[in-house]
């Protein structure tokens, strides 16, 4: 289609290629927000095997991976919808939502365990395309439209469980399995993560999608201008963002001994601490896959880390601070490296 | 003298925007200050604002010198902008207090606060109320409200820098009651604009600034338009354009406010003042906006919902802001010239349909859009566009901002374009940079066509008569 045009009118010129090649070194430092990331959860990680050799166990480990894994899970939806500029505060809610609709449509309406799986993860499905719809045809701010289904959404399991643990007393081993067993080694939400760890690098690095979520988060208006479906895009980084989140409650009520209805409280939060301490901006733009996998690495060795040293009541300080602290040093070094006139 | 400047010289980067200028303006006074796009006219207000420290030579506000914008407000040195920073949500009295509220101990004394902002208001016309929220006002009251903010500041010279631009007739003459009551009272001012016939109708003298340098003065009761029109333009020369190849396929055709069929290998120049339309004909064209005209692709009606319309139907758009329209300044270069051109769900090889562009406009890739100058930022735009081959060319003020050099490079582009065939718009308020381009012109004012030039006429005199009108 181009060929044409440009070889009418580019004169042949070998000169300048040699400058257009060389973009290796700016790759490098466009992971190091990432890479500085990796240090600090590197350096997470040793302090704690010091204070509790504990954390080091197979046991521990295990465990430690099973909620990195889980952790992964929402915050790669949640990261998605932030690259693209959005935000998507029902998170929690929807984990709560999903774990609560299949042990209610099991123990309660008769349901197998495979169509009340299905029924969940529908349902999540249809709150992200709801609030995307609201946000992309209303143009109503997704803070606003996610922290309202946050509340709404969180009400409904209270009002479905009255207020109590549903859990499944026994039944269905093979679904349990999914959420507590160990499949090669490897916790089994371990496996499901990867899944969609794979599928989300492919999407965000490889794909037109991820293309056009990246154009829209730095500038929406000069992407609409570069004819990119600007809110086709962001409506399906909200129904995939509420579509991980239904998986995760999935896995959660396969490893937890019921589904409460304060399960996922906060969870929208963690995911957001993820995504930035992964190198996301929450103007939107930025951050990597391998990036928010670091974030969920820190918030759980973190939480590890404060259990194993016996304090687990300063759990959401030292989280706290671990991000404050994260983003802090952050910062900083960018500063220093800006005075130094290194980009 | 309120306001004197002697022999104020200006660089920026090695470009000298001004050159030993001298200009003063009295009490009771109204001094028009023209010159093209460039000319270095709002540098120099921008000095007499405080705003810019010159290189050499004195400004001198009743003896004394501004160091920054709050230090020129407080001698009584005003500026009155273009696009104007106001706090839309507030009500208007706050507006005009903002930062001088009358308060005791940290809380707002309301009643001081709309009893003043409603006295000072009345001297601007006396028909906004203070407690109306900003965002209900029209452009002109507004504007009527910032010079209230300004003479509640005590000012004593205003300068007011193309304050018809964006405002309704009635609003400008609203405007103009007001300037004539303000001279009456001993306020000194300063008008910029292009619209020459304002300038005629409410200033007392002219000083004209050409490429940095005051060229001509002269009382404005000896000044006809024909005068002002030869005092800015200088000397006219028809520049040799190529003529348009392949002048009989009708590419596009628009009817409505503004008519016209274009033909391959054409370049149709919009000229105007800046806010006569040109900008949203092209945006409707693109589908950015609303498209309140008719138009035919190749003979076909076409009706355009979206810029991606648009792209099917062979547009292409280079947008006035190229910073944050025309561009994703923080994505790699190479990115940012394939964006339009990619279409399958797998991503392309971004650089191989960069790198023709790359190469041609010796840019460096591999960092961020945003490290490069406004010229070769401009060339991406371009590039991305041309990755396309598109059929018609939209490109608003294509030059704008850009160094003398950079300004050529994109007009060979242009030229070249055209001489393969395609079909092009270029929208400028550089009435020189129209009829150096285009092969005929098409002049706006008030958002309609008001007359059409063909190439034999297309002078930069014969534009801002046309504009001015």
């Amino acid at each position: 289609m181009s060929a044409n045009l440009t070889e009418a009118q580019i004169p042949a010129d070998p000169a300048p290629r040699a400058i257009a090649a060389s973009t290796s070194p700016t790759r490098v430092a466009r992971m190091k927000k990432e890479l500085t990331m990796l240090a600090v959860m590197i350096g997470l990680a040793g302090l704690t095997a010091v204070l509790n050799p504990v954390f080091l166990g197979a046991d521990n480990l295990r465990n430690t991976i099973r909620h990195i894994s889980l952790i992964s899970l929402f915050a790669l939806g949640e990261a998605v919808v932030i690259i693209a500029g959005g935000i998507d505060l029902s998170v929690g809610s929807i984990i709560c939502i999903s774990a609560v609709t299949t042990s209610y449509l099991t123990m309660y309406a008769g349901l197998g365990i495979g169509a009340a799986v299905t029924a969940a993860i529908a349902l999540s499905l249809v709150v992200g395309l709801a609030q995307g719809l609201v946000i992309t045809w209303l143009g109503v701010q997704p803070f606003v439209v996610t922290l309202g289904s946050m509340l709404l959404l969180r009400g409904f399991a209270e009002v479905l469980t009255g207020g109590t643990d549903i859990g499944f007393q026994g039944k269905f081993p093979g679904f349990r399995f999914l959420g507590e067993g160990i499949g090669l080694g490897m916790p089994m939400p371990f496996w499901f993560a990867l899944g969609a760890i794979a599928i989300t690098a492919f999407l965000m690095h490889r794909t037109l999608f991820g293309r056009y979520c990246y154009a829209i988060g730095s500038n929406a208006e000069a992407a609409r201008l570069s004819g990119v479906p600007v809110q086709r895009i962001r409506l399906i980084t909200f129904v995939a963002s509420a579509g991980l989140s239904g998986v995760a409650g999935i896995l959660y009520v396969a490893y937890l001994p019921s589904a409460t209805p304060s399960l996922g409280s906060a969870y929208e939060l963690h995911a957001v601490a993820a995504a930035v301490l992964g190198g996301c901006s929450l103007l939107g733009g930025r951050g990597s896959v391998f990036g928010v996998l670091i974030g969920a690495g820190i918030m759980q060795i973190t939480f590890n880390a404060v259990n194993l040293v016996g304090k687990s009541l300063w759990q959401n300080v030292v989280a706290g601070g671990v991000i404050l602290a994260a983003v802090i040093v952050d910062r900083v070094f960018e500063k220093n490296a800006s005075r130094r006139g290194v980009k | 003298m309120p306001l004197a400047l002697r022999g104020v010289e200006k660089s920026f980067g090695g470009v000298r925007a001004l050159r030993g200028v001298d200009f003063d303006v009295a009490p009771g006074e109204i001094v028009g200050l023209l010159g093209g796009n460039g000319a270095g006219k709002s540098t120099l207000m921008k000095i007499a604002a405080g705003v810019h420290q010159p290189d050499a030579g004195t400004v001198s506000i009743d003896g004394q010198s501004p160091t920054s914008p709050a230090d020129a407000i407080r001698l009584g040195v005003s500026l009155v902008r273009q696009e104007l920073i106001q706090a839309e949500d507030l009500d208007v009295g706050s507006n005009v207090l903002l930062g001088h509220e009358p308060h005791r101990f940290g809380i707002i004394d309301r009643p001081a606060l709309y009893s003043r902002a409603g006295k000072v208001l009345a001297r601007v016309g006396g028909d906004i109320d203070p407690r109306t929220p900003l965002r209900s006002l029209s452009p002109g009251q507004k504007q009527r409200t910032e010079i209230a903010r300004a003479l509640s500041l005590d000012a004593k010279v205003l300068l007011l820098d193309e304050p018809t631009a964006t405002l309704s007739e009635t609003d400008a003459a609203r405007l103009f009651t007001l300037l004539r009551d303000l001279r009456k009272n001993g306020i000194a001012m300063v008008y910029i604009s292009h619209r020459l016939r304002e300038v005629l109708e409410i200033t007392d003298r002219v000083v004209c600034l050409r490429d940095g340098e005051r060229v001509a003065e002269l009382p404005t009761r000896e000044a006809t338009l024909d005068k002002l029109v030869e005092l800015l333009a200088g000397t006219t020369n028809v520049t040799e354009v190529a003529p348009p190849t392949g002048r009989s396929e009708v590419v596009l055709s628009v009817r409505g406010r503004v008519s016209f069929d274009l033909h391959a290998g054409e370049i149709l120049g919009l000229a105007g003042l800046v806010g006569a339309g040109r900008s949203s004909v092209l945006r409707e064209l693109f589908g950015v906006r609303p498209c309140g005209l008719e138009v035919k692709v190749g003979g076909k009606p076409l009706s355009i919902q979206n810029p991606r319309d648009a792209m099917a139907a062979g547009f292409a758009l280079v947008p006035e802001e190229r910073g944050s329209q025309g561009l994703i300044l923080s994505m790699l270069v190479e990115r940012n010239l394939a964006l339009p051109s990619l279409h399958k769900f797998l991503l392309e090889d971004e650089m191989a349909i960069a790198r023709p562009y790359i190469e041609r406009f010796r840019i460096r890739a591999g960092g961020p859009a945003s490290g490069l100058s406004g010229g070769n930022q401009q060339k991406i735009v371009l590039g991305k566009w041309m990755a396309r081959d598109p059929k018609v060319l939209l490109l608003d003020e294509p030059t704008r901002g850009l160094d003398v050099r950079a300004k050529r490079d994109v007009h060979d582009v242009v030229r070249e374009l055209a001489a393969a065939g395609k079909a092009i718009i270029v929208s400028s308020s550089e009435a020189e940079e129209i009829a150096a381009l285009c092969h005929r012109a098409i002049v706006l004012a008030q958002g309609r066509s008001r007359g059409e030039l063909g190439r034999a006429e297309l002078t930069d005199a014969n534009i801002l008569r046309y504009a001015a009108a």
